[in-house]
């Protein structure tokens, strides 16, 4: 049986799925780090890796690049085992850190040379390479300066370049926007769309979730565990998310302070959370709404509150969620 | 996946060894030499440690000498011989290791630097003493180090004069007008007649700056990857471990030896010390030797998290290095326990096999046992620190 599931995880891996994580679990220890994490994604897809640091994403990721050996389960990366062959592995994957893994003493041709050579690149093809990726990005007019004084942004495409110049079918990408600033942050994504185009698969773990919601899919990992994977979409409309028979709702009124502690009072209302001026929280799908709108006028002060149905944001799904796995343990 | 395997499997180990270096340890290495050029401070530290520690050190440090090798070539085999060496030993200035049985196989002892101080008596030397001539004792003394050929010049001439004492007095012969000793100590100081204090702590010293230079050259390097997290990058590449550590390792190699012969060019400039053996030898022993200062360095960075930390750790393994080498105090002197650290730090027979060189012309075959053990050093540390390299990346 169990042979014949491993031929299916390759048949189908080789088809159209570049990664596939099946039950990958790593232990140090007596402490499980990663619990038997399964996902696939398929060729050109951007998929986001979410979750809480510490929750195990890097140790995925190390797993999937063949520098960590799981402890068990199976880890494919263009249907070829990380397990068995981690150098051919690490051929076919590009990796960019946090830290960007370039060296600033060294100029951003000599930093891109460099990992063209790591990766075996001919001399000639190192060079056709640096000439065709530093036009993509538009770093060539800083070819000579040293990769320490380049900013933020620039430093992302630098480390961008280098992760791709030996042309890896997939792409990791470990909080690549962390700490830059939003033009560059816009700059980059759309650089990671042009990647996903031309074919590549692309892993990217982040903390802002309207990153997030630019994923083809997300997986939500936390406490070692994937407790939710599938599209924005999918995430958003999950009927597992509230108790049967409830739904979120928003509501404008003001004072906003005073309807925020009069609902956080009442039973029938959970979840309650301030944005701006509006207010996201939990009530019955039955509710009656002029009643509640009346209510709350009444206990407030307010004028004309508005309430209507709203569909939860991926961060609800993810609190929700969390909340929801630390009920359970 | 067959046909593969039996490909691979053809490759002839040339091929296997020259990709090696084309795909794992070049790379690397290139890179380390930019890191070096672009980093003054690796190159002024590089330069500054030799000049440093040359002008530092030239002083002596002068500290009291027991148990001396000491070899005995008793050519008289008498009671009077025998009470002589006893009491030779009972100064706590010699300690008699081995009896020889001809004055070449003496000197051999002192240019291996088995024995520090050899003892000739001659054949006739109860004889004359017993009908109260004066006999003579020669003494070869080893004058690499000062120090100990100072001090068992000045206890072996006690020694003869008190002995004269005891005899005469037991006799009652003794007149006043032979004052004279009886017994005559003519020592003779070898390869450093005139006593320098600079002869015994320069070669010593080469050892520290060679050790000191690879040893935490390399190590920031190292560490410094770990702290930017390019460390962390190259692993998701397909350099492995081996090809990573051979490439960051082999510029400090090359720092190490040019600093090593800048070294040997100040000590002949600056303090006249002619190397007596072969400088090829001596070149060899360092290129030997480094392999197990870095081996040590790459110790210390897999266990550093940073650069201030790795930088402690080199200077706390340093100490004994300094200390317990043989390089400023005496080797003999020390409690068995410190001796036996002494002799397991590879720099104390690096310094061993220099001071023999340097001062005593010693050849390979003098100096087998230093080298082997370097050897032996070399590829223990290094292979170990590689295997735990690698497991600290895991």
């Amino acid at each position: 049986m169990k042979e014949v599931k491993e031929e299916m995880i390759k048949v189908s891996a080789t088809k159209e799925n570049v990664i596939v994580a099946d039950k990958l679990t790593k232990t140090f220890g007596d402490k499980t780090v990663v619990k038997e994490v399964s996902f696939k994604v398929a060729r050109g897809v951007i998929f986001g890796f979410l979750g809480p640091n510490g929750a195990g994403k890097s140790t995925v990721i190390r797993m999937l690049c063949g520098v960590l050996k799981p402890t068990s389960g199976t880890g494919l990366i263009e249907g070829i085992d990380v397990r068995k062959s981690s150098t051919q592995v690490r051929r076919s994957v590009g990796y960019v850190s946090q830290k960007f893994g370039l060296y600033p003493d060294l100029t951003v041709k000599q930093n891109l040379e460099f990992y063209g050579r790591v990766y075996g690149l001919s001399d000639e093809r190192i060079k056709y390479k640096i000439d065709e990726l530093c036009q993509k990005v538009k770093l060539t007019p800083y070819l000579l300066n040293k990769a320490a004084t380049l900013s933020g942004g620039w430093k992302q495409r630098l480390a961008l370049a280098c992760a791709i110049l030996h042309e890896p079918s997939v792409l990791f990408l470990d909080e690549p926007t962390a700490g830059i600033d939003p033009v560059a942050r816009r700059e980059v994504w759309d650089l990671l769309f042009d990647l996903s185009t031309e074919g590549i698969t692309l892993l990217v773990t982040t903390h802002y979730m309207d990153e997030a919601e630019r994923c083809h899919r997300v997986g939500y990992i936390y406490l070692s565990e994937m407790i939710a994977i599938g599209s924005t979409d999918e995430l958003t409309n999950l009927s597992s998310l509230y108790p049967s028979g409830y739904q979120q709702f928003l509501i404008q009124a003001e004072p906003i302070m005073k309807v925020y502690a009069l609902l956080n009072s009442i039973e029938q209302a959970s979840n309650v959370t301030l944005f701006g001026k509006n207010l996201h929280c939990v009530l019955p799908e039955n509710t009656n709404l002029d009643q509640m709108s009346a209510f709350i006028s009444q206990n407030t002060g307010a004028q004309n509150p508005i309430i209507q149905k709203n569909r939860p944001s991926l961060e609800d799904v993810f609190v929700i969620l969390t909340r929801k796995q630390d009920g359970k343990s | 996946m067959n046909n593969k395997n039996e490909l691979t499997g053809q490759r002839s180990l040339l091929d296997k060894i020259l990709s090696f270096w084309n795909e794992q340890v070049k790379p690397i290495m290139l890179k380390e030499w930019v890191h070096i050029f672009n980093d003054s401070t690796t190159l002024r530290i590089a330069v500054m440690i030799p000049l440093l520690q040359l002008t530092i050190f030239g002083f002596g440090i002068n500290d009291e000498v027991r148990d001396i090798k000491t070899f005995i070539f008793d050519q008289d085999r008498s009671k009077a011989s025998s009470q002589f060496i006893q009491k030779a030993e009972a100064t706590t200035y010699f300690k008699i290791k081995k009896e020889v049985h001809s004055k070449k196989e003496l000197l051999g002892s002192l240019v291996c630097g088995e024995a520090s101080v050899g003892i000739i008596i001659p054949p006739d030397y109860s004889r004359k003493i017993n009908s109260n001539r004066k006999a003579q004792i020669q003494v070869l003394i080893d004058g690499s180090d000062s120090n100990i050929s100072n001090q068992s010049q000045a206890a072996l001439e006690q020694l003869g004069s008190s002995i004269s004492r005891t005899v005469r007095s037991k006799k009652r012969q003794g007149s006043l007008e032979t004052q004279d000793n009886l017994i005559d100590v003519r020592s003779r100081v070898l390869f450093n007649p005139n006593l320098e204090t600079t002869y015994q702590i320069i070669p010593g010293l080469l050892g520290i700056i060679v050790f000191l230079v690879t040893s935490f050259l390399c190590c920031l390097s190292i560490v410094g990857e770990k702290e930017r997290g390019t460390l962390e990058q190259l692993l998701v590449t397909p350099l492995t471990p081996l090809g990573l550590m051979t490439g960051k390792v082999i510029p400090y190699l090359c720092i190490g030896f040019v600093d090593f012969n800048l070294s040997l060019l100040l000590m002949y400039l600056l303090f006249q010390i002619p190397i007596q053996g072969s400088i090829l030898l001596l070149e060899l022993a360092t290129i030997i030797f480094m392999f197990s200062a870095l081996g040590i360095s790459l110790l210390i960075s897999s266990v550093a998290k940073s650069q201030p930390q790795a930088t402690q750790l080199v200077f706390v393994q340093m100490l004994p290095s300094i200390l317990l080498s043989g390089y400023i105090f005496p080797f003999e002197p020390m409690p068995v326990f410190f001796r036996a650290i002494g002799y397991m730090l590879p720099v104390t027979h690096f310094i061993m096999i220099a001071r023999g060189i340097i001062l005593r012309g010693a050849e390979l075959t003098h100096l087998i046992v230093p080298f082997v053990v370097l050897i032996v050093y070399g590829v223990i540390i290094f292979g170990f620190s590689v295997k735990i390299f690698k497991k600290e990346i895991e």
